[in-house]
């Protein structure tokens, strides 16, 4: 399998790992792990405790000019504060970043929040996705995201984790209403990526691990096991294309890095 | 095996699709057959199984609902079968109908680890309806401690399968093995390892917790013989290679790794004999 593209990891940490580890996972060890695995290139947002977000998008952005072949960036914002509009500005006009990051749980507000809409206009404005967590009550329910996203149908809007544990009962019947909703699958399983494409077709699914809190070799290795399940256009969508399409980094960024 | 590594998992089922949206997959079915093809395929020496079907009350003959399907004990039946036929690859969980008679629940978990050589009774407080620590499960528990056998809980959703709820009952019973499955899961993986380090007798298991960082964590604070593998197997695509894959790619020592895939699970069920 080429052109592989992990669409959802961190440098730092993340909301699994912070209160596990204080190793500060950085975007050489990144790159290695995409090196051990044949990954070719990785959506990357900073991530760690919530009150770091600047700091969590420097590193972020020092990884991405560190790795420009390998490593896109998404902006986090926090809704609620007052320069998310100018920390998009800056992170997607000037350096090159090719989506934002929301994360309700760790932040605490709801993924209906008018702020959140806000940044999904601006996001809708300049033409790049919001990844927005998924799986945890109270704030970052499928049901939730799938109408924010409802609310907004010319943006395109990816429910990270595709509702994790139990909730993703109510991940499906949430994609299948929403047509500019894409799902990522880090903390799933590939029976879940099977359902999903049965149900609302191969063009909105998207392979994630969640790294460094999920290992890349379980999915890299088990989909190669179980390629039977999947017809060879299925897994190229669901392991690439589709995320360089919605990320458009199919087209060779400039240097603004 | 794999690489002369002998591999247990202490946590699978026979099982239909659990959320079924169609009548074909209501229909589907995955048991001994389907189970041992991909032990074979994936390195599995020796599965320790029980079935969803007795963790659903209707399944039961005793509870009245006069459901066409129910049996005296609720499905255990292919189990014990399974395991007649598998005993070098199978061990039997026992799932108990919390509901019946203290009675009836003694003599059905001394019936199968007797007889059937069961050796782990399984709750799944989530699927039968009860909280993990309910009033009803004080025969399941003096049972556990009478025949020696670990009970094996789902863990990590609420309202019915809390950390606490589950440590509750092991602080009251502190002579039976408990190995809260899924190590609390996603959201409550961090009660998980709290309690586990209050109840020496409180083990985790690795299924449906993809989170490496906190795996490595507990196994460095409790220890790596707290910790067993398991794949949560119920038939569905790539689980039991994903789950194995998962238990590998954890930066521990080789020893643990040994601890965690074989030595904890033959000790805590004495399968020394089996395979």
């Amino acid at each position: 399998m080429t052109g592989i593209i992990d669409a959802h990891v961190h440098v730092g940490g993340c909301m699994s790992t912070c209160f596990f580890t204080d190793h500060v996972f950085t975007g050489q060890e990144l790159v290695d792990q995409l090196d051990a695995h044949g990954v070719e290139q990785a959506i990357v947002s900073g991530g760690g405790k919530p009150h770091g977000i600047k700091s969590m998008n420097e590193m972020a952005l020092a990884s991405v000019r560190d790795f420009p072949d390998r490593l896109i960036g998404l902006v986090r914002v926090h809704p609620l504060l007052p320069d998310w509009e100018t920390t998009i500005d800056s992170y997607i006009g000037d350096h090159g970043f090719r989506g934002v990051k929301l994360h309700p749980t760790q932040d605490a507000y709801t993924a209906l929040d008018p702020g959140c809409h806000s940044v999904v206009e601006k996001a809708e404005e300049l033409g790049v996705p919001v990844l927005v967590h998924s799986g945890t009550m109270p704030y970052a329910m499928p049901g939730q995201i799938a109408d924010l996203a409802a609310a907004h149908p010319k943006a395109t809007i990816i429910m990270a984790h595709a509702g994790r544990g139990e909730l993703y009962q109510h991940t499906v019947p949430s994609a299948a209403r929403v047509e500019n909703l894409l799902l990522e699958f880090s903390f799933q399983l590939p029976s879940s990526v099977r359902s999903s494409i049965d149900a609302i077709g191969s063009e909105r699914v998207m392979y994630g691990t969640n790294w460094p809190a999920v290992s890349m070799k379980p999915w890299l290795e088990t989909l190669q096991a179980c390629r039977t399940h999947f017809s060879d256009a299925e897994l190229q969508q669901f392991l690439g294309l589709n995320a360089e399409r919605v990320y458009g980094v199919g087209v060779k960024r400039d240097n603004r890095v | 095996m794999i690489d002369g590594q002998r591999i247990i998992d202490a946590h699978t089922h026979f099982s239909g699709v659990l959320y079924p949206r169609t009548q074909e997959e209501r229909n589907a079915w995955y048991g001994a057959e389907e189970l041992i093809a991909s032990m074979d395929a994936w390195g599995i020496d020796i599965s320790i199984v029980s079935s969803i079907e007795p963790m659903r009350w209707h399944n039961w003959s005793s509870c009245g609902a006069e459901y066409s399907g129910a049996t005296e004990y609720g499905g255990n039946e292919k189990v014990a079968e399974a395991v007649e036929h598998h005993g070098d690859r199978l061990v039997g969980s026992y799932v108990p109908n919390v509901f019946e008679s203290a009675k009836r629940i003694k003599d059905g978990i001394r019936r199968f680890v007797r007889e059937y050589g069961f050796r782990q009774i399984k709750l799944h407080p989530w699927l039968s309806g009860f909280p993990a620590n309910a009033e009803e499960l004080e025969p399941v528990y003096e049972a556990a401690a009478e025949v020696g056998v670990p009970i094996l809980y789902h863990s990590g959703t609420i309202p019915y399968t809390t950390p606490a709820q589950i440590f509750d009952m092991a602080m009251k019973y502190p002579h039976v093995t408990v190995i809260m499955g899924h190590a609390g899961k996603g959201d409550l993986c961090y009660d998980a390892l709290a309690v586990a380090s209050y109840a020496e007798n409180l083990f985790l298991d690795t299924c449906g917790q993809p989170n490496k960082v906190f795996l490595e964590r507990c196994i460095a604070e409790l220890g790596p013989e707290r910790v067993l593998f398991a794949s949560d197997w119920l038939g569905s695509i790539g689980k039991l290679p994903f789950r194995r894959l998962e238990v590998e790619a954890l930066n521990i020592s080789e020893s643990a790794r040994t601890s965690i895939l074989c030595e904890n699970a033959a000790r805590l069920h004495q399968l020394g004999g089996i395979g």
